[in-house]
């Protein structure tokens, strides 16, 4: 067992005794999957090595992000009745249909649906369609509750559940950041990076002069968030003592908040600063008075990890293998389980891939802590690459 | 432009076009075509596409006949980019009546002419788009054939993706 010197901060849930697997190459971890609502899905994660095994754990965060509201978009697929056909589409043979209906944007898709009993089918019939209602339901529903389907297609988004990495620091992520075009984030970027930070009109107001009306247009991704609970919930109790720091709820948020992508507000912002700069010269007194009241009613500042704006264009979605047809969650390095900053940090969860790369980088691990041997490094290399 | 080698093309309703090869090859069928038999310089028969149809596909080939081959939209630039968002100069190509534009799809199909079935999808997409249900059934004569009680649980579901 690893020792720490400091309270470790969340409830970690061990693997069954990990030294008993050292003889073996392939070992199966069963990780259930805490019940969000939907069917709990239980699988089995089969990685060579026992340097996995021995030196990783996999936890159990209670993380609130937008797949865990309970009362989202109902996406339904009702069994096809007898139609009238696609009026003039049905000149098209069905191979063109479903080019088209992948072009189109999920919420138009949503829509089409809607026509009639011949529209709906074909797009219940959808291949990739099919693929999102069964290995991702909470993604389509995420993105259609807060209204952020035009800025994505099926295709798209069934590429992003299939991609591992993190859009903006390229490790191994497990979120999906759906205000706008959906880009797969690590958990370390989408608490701590601006770009995953939205904004009300109020705070893009404040911070980018932005006046309401320039913020409605198509190039910036706008959401309406869903009332409920949102951050996480850490129990702060170590399993020896218990401290009760950084032990935090999650944050019920009750009113329905419009807000808009950041990095398209930087971008826009940018582009008519002359016009911004103007104006706020102009009108510097009553400017300041205006974002002061501003100040008071919303919470503008970050709290990062705390901000519950954060957590509202967040869904959890595993990297889904496609060749293994499983999801992947990855895992956690015992040697990084007290660190903060970025490449060591705690959170941090690895596939069989970066675990590689993050013990040539930090040397292997005996014991729960990080050495520095190249023969020790060898040995857990060697069995990575064996099975 | 006389050492560009040209290919005769004749449509369903025997009318003769002569292009360059090069022009003729953006069709997949045309090029393994000519690479399988070679060029005789007889008219090449295209059975299914009409003179009208024929000659826009022919204009949309000659605009883009040195476009770089389409890679496997891979990298990231590409991601970024709207899939709906089509070039300046093939949103005017398409702009004609419904009839053409879904003829203009079959014959890219028929010739495997990969981006003009891609822009002339996007170009449906893009109708389809923005629109209510009702203006759809409109625009392409669609049927409403729902039951009441199908039509109310789509108007609930509906109700997520209007505003309130």
């Amino acid at each position: 067992m690893h020792q720490s010197s400091y309270p470790s901060p969340f409830t970690i849930h061990l693997p069954p005794s990990p030294l008993t697997s050292t003889t073996k190459h392939t070992a199966q971890h069963s990780i259930k999957h805490e019940q969000t609502g939907h069917e709990a899905m239980t699988f089995i994660l089969r990685i060579s090595a026992r340097s996995i095994t021995a030196n990783t754990y996999t936890p159990t965060f209670e993380e609130y992000t937008l797949d865990r509201v309970p009362d989202l978009y109902p996406l339904t697929t009702p069994p096809f009745n007898a139609s009238s056909g696609l009026g003039d589409l049905s000149k098209l043979p069905n191979e063109i249909i479903d080019c088209i209906l992948e072009h189109m944007d999920l919420a138009s898709l949503m829509n089409f649906r809607s026509i009639n009993n011949q529209t709906s089918a074909a797009v219940n019939q959808l291949s990739v369609f099919k693929l999102l209602c069964k290995h991702a339901p909470q993604t389509v529903r995420g993105i259609m509750s807060i209204r952020t389907g035009q800025w994505t297609t099926c295709v798209e988004l069934w590429e992003r559940v299939c991609s591992a990495y993190c859009n903006n620091c390229a490790d191994f992520a497990g979120y999906l950041y759906v205000l706008g075009p959906v880009q797969r984030v690590c958990f370390f970027c989408f608490t701590t990076s601006s770009l995953y930070c939205p904004l009300t009109p109020c705070e893009a107001k404040d911070y980018f002069g932005l006046l309401p009306a320039e913020c409605q247009t198509d190039d910036i991704p706008k959401m309406r968030s869903i009332p409920g609970l949102y951050a996480e919930e850490q129990r702060a109790s170590d399993s020896s003592h218990s401290t009760v720091d950084g032990a935090t709820m999650p944050i019920p948020c009750r009113e329905t908040l419009t807000l808009l992508d950041q990095a398209a507000l930087c971008k826009v912002a940018l582009d008519h600063r002359a016009e911004i700069e103007e104006r706020q010269k102009q009108a510097q007194m009553l400017w300041r008075t205006h974002s002061r009241n501003c100040r008071r009613i919303i919470i503008s500042e970050d709290h990062q990890i705390h901000n519950v704006k954060r957590w509202m264009a967040i869904i959890k979605v595993p990297h889904f293998v496609k060749h293994e047809r499983r999801m992947d969650e990855g895992f956690c390095c015992r040697g990084c389980n007290n660190m903060a900053g970025r490449e060591s940090y705690w959170r941090r969860k690895f596939n069989a891939q970066t675990w590689r790369e993050h013990l040539m980088e930090y040397g292997a691990l005996r014991n729960g802590k990080h050495v520095h041997s190249d023969a020790e490094l060898a040995l857990d290399l060697g069995n990575l690459t064996i099975g | 432009m006389s050492s560009e080698e040209t290919i005769i093309l004749q449509s369903s309703d025997e009318v003769n076009f002569t292009v360059e090869r090069s022009v003729a090859e953006r069709s997949m069928l045309i090029k393994h075509l000519l690479e399988d038999l070679g060029n005789s310089g007889e008219p090449i028969p295209i059975p299914n596409v009409n003179e009208p149809v024929l000659n826009k596909v022919i204009e949309w080939s000659v605009h883009h006949k040195n476009d770089p081959p389409s890679t496997d939209d891979n990298d990231s630039e590409n991601n970024r980019r709207r899939t709906t968002d089509i070039d300046e100069w093939d949103q005017k190509f398409m702009q004609v009546d419904q009839e053409m534009l879904f003829e203009i799809i079959l014959a890219a199909n028929y010739l495997d002419i990969k981006p003009l079935l891609d822009v002339g999808c996007k170009t449906v997409a893009n109708m389809i788009k923005g629109k209510s249900p009702e203006e759809i059934r409109k625009t392409f004569n669609i049927q409403n054939d729902f039951t009441p009680e199908e039509e109310d649980q789509i108007r609930r579901e509906n109700e997520w993706a209007e505003d309130r």
